[in-house]
């Protein structure tokens, strides 16, 4: 059966009959990305060490169950993330998860704005840009992990799905809150009324 | 008829999406994911409306930003001998597995 991705497939077919050049040859163009991915993630680079092997590892494992569904870049991705999780969580840092509306507070109930609220707008500059960062490391872990593999360079929305096992319509409303809520925590940080809430 | 996910029929104009309708729609806004008509309905409703405007703004900052936020990152100097061992493991464990 021919597959969009059938290069991937015969990549992977090469490693899973034992070829440790095929092997060496993937984690090559993926390793790089993903530790970017895993630092980001985790925040530490020498855990994110740690659990890219444990992924490159994992990866090796399941490479027969390959099945070119998706391009071998998200199903490897797929296997990062879960090795993401466990890592936060033997150090105790539980994943949150939160899929809730940040923005609701500020309509009426005809979805017209609420008199009184105000918006200033931004001079996008180096220090905007910092502070809507440090608003992306606040998110719950669903929404950073869609917002980062998102902004992996020619990840497609519909491979990103299927990293996160969701639907694309539920992944695109993941990104949207995920957007909403640094807007609404960058613009607290930033307006008229914000207590230094970054220095 | 085809219904354009912005008929807001609550407001004085049918056809002009509410506020919120607006920011929830940016996203798909931005990854040029609507329709050409409900862009022209969101565009008219932005240009017609101060506060969606600067809110659109902001929102394209956090969109740009998070779009450049992961890099491919340089490895560890000795990631070719990390990597070695891994599938050197791996290699250990088929064997173990085909013999048993």
């Amino acid at each position: 059966m021919e597959t969009a991705h059938q290069e991937d497939l015969d990549l992977a077919g090469r490693v899973a009959a034992g070829d440790e050049a095929a092997a060496a040859e993937l984690f090559r163009a993926l390793s790089g990305e993903m530790f970017g991915y895993a630092r980001k993630m985790i925040g530490d680079p020498v855990l994110a060490e740690d659990v890219l092997q444990e992924a490159m590892l994992g990866i090796l494992r399941g490479i027969e169950k390959f099945d070119g569904r998706v391009s071998l870049r998200a199903w490897g991705y797929g296997i990062l993330r879960h090795k993401i999780v466990d890592a936060l969580r033997k150090r105790g840092r539980e994943p949150i998860v939160s899929g809730s509306d940040p923005e609701s507070d500020d309509y009426r109930e005809d979805g017209h704005w609420k008199e009184g609220v105000t918006l200033e707008p931004w001079n996008e500059n180096a220090e905007v840009v910092d502070v809507v960062r440090q608003c992306m490391d606040t998110l719950p872990h669903n929404q950073r992990e869609a917002l980062f593999l998102r902004a992996l360079d020619g990840m497609p929305a519909k491979e990103v799905a299927a990293v996160l096992d969701m639907s694309y319509a539920n992944l695109r409303q993941v990104l949207h809150r995920a957007r909403q809520a640094v807007r609404r925590c960058a613009d607290q940080a930033l307006g008229p009324n914000s207590t230094e809430a970054w220095s | 008829m085809v219904m354009s996910k912005f008929e807001c029929p609550e407001s004085g104009n049918p056809l002009m999406p509410s506020c919120q309708l607006v920011s929830d729609t940016l996203s798909d806004y931005l990854e040029e994911q609507l329709s050409d008509a409900d862009r022209i309905l969101l565009e008219e409703h932005l240009h017609a409306c101060g506060l969606c405007m600067v809110y659109l703004d902001q929102f394209r900052t956090v969109y740009r930003t998070a779009a450049g936020e992961v890099d491919c990152a340089d490895l560890p100097s000795d990631f070719e001998q990390v990597m070695g061992r891994v599938i050197q493991k791996w290699q250990s464990e088929r064997q173990s597995d085909s013999q048993e």
